[in-house]
């Protein structure tokens, strides 16, 4: 196990959180609360990707398409 | 966590799960974010990404970051799978190389969108397609 310094805000807001839900550990709250946090980032680079589909107009076929060309590129640049 | 399923997986898969999240790419993604499986992917293919990103996408430096970043894969050095570059002229197609190589070096399958490019490879790595690894994960 591991130590870390935080406010007595956080610790009060975690402390309720864990009391809340049910949770017996820390550990696991902050878990659960570390992939919620990933599955946010996930969703909103999601949300960039297509927006930018959009403002581009490239559906996912030439998205591949372009992605192979850069592909063929790296491979000349790198090990040919 | 599943320590069983280790897997390389390919650009088209991460293209696919950031169009829809809620394809199968994407429940594959999320087993990875959830430690189910374990996903790496040479260097090329986050140079690859990149490259596409701020060339064709027009993305700023940060948008870039936040899209590849947020990606729950372990990024594979050059240096790592560069002594199977070799035995990976078994595939025609040489810009996959270094997904085989890869593939190789780690003793890892591979997931791909684009099984064709990689058949030859059948009896080196297991090339798997999606529905076939989301059977595989309990």
């Amino acid at each position: 196990m591991k130590t870390i310094g935080i406010s007595k805000k956080v610790h009060k807001d975690l402390m309720n959180l864990k009391l809340e839900y049910g949770y017996k550990k820390t550990d696991v709250l902050l878990e659960e609360m570390i992939k919620d946090f990933k599955k946010e980032r996930l969703l909103k680079a999601s949300k960039i990707f297509r927006e930018g589909m959009l403002k581009k107009k490239l559906k996912l076929k030439d998205v591949i398409k372009k992605s192979g060309d850069i592909r063929e590129e790296i491979y000349n640049e790198w090990f040919d | 966590m599943n320590g069983s399923i280790r897997i390389v997986v390919d650009t088209n898969v991460y293209y696919i799960f950031l169009y829809k999240p809620e394809s199968k790419a994407g429940r594959i993604i999320n087993h990875a974010l959830e430690n189910k499986i374990k996903i790496f992917s040479p260097d090329t293919v986050k140079e690859e990404m990149s490259r596409l990103l701020i060339r064709d996408f027009k993305f700023k430096e940060d948008e870039k970051e936040i899209i590849i970043d947020s990606l729950p894969v372990e990024w594979v050095d050059k240096e790592v799978y560069k002594d199977q570059m070799e035995k990976a002229c078994i595939i025609k197609h040489k810009p996959d190389r270094p997904i085989l190589a890869c593939a190789l070096a780690l003793g890892c399958g591979i997931l791909t969108a684009n099984i064709k490019h990689f058949k030859p490879a059948r009896n080196l790595a297991k090339i798997w397609n999606i529905d076939e690894l989301l059977n595989s994960i309990k």
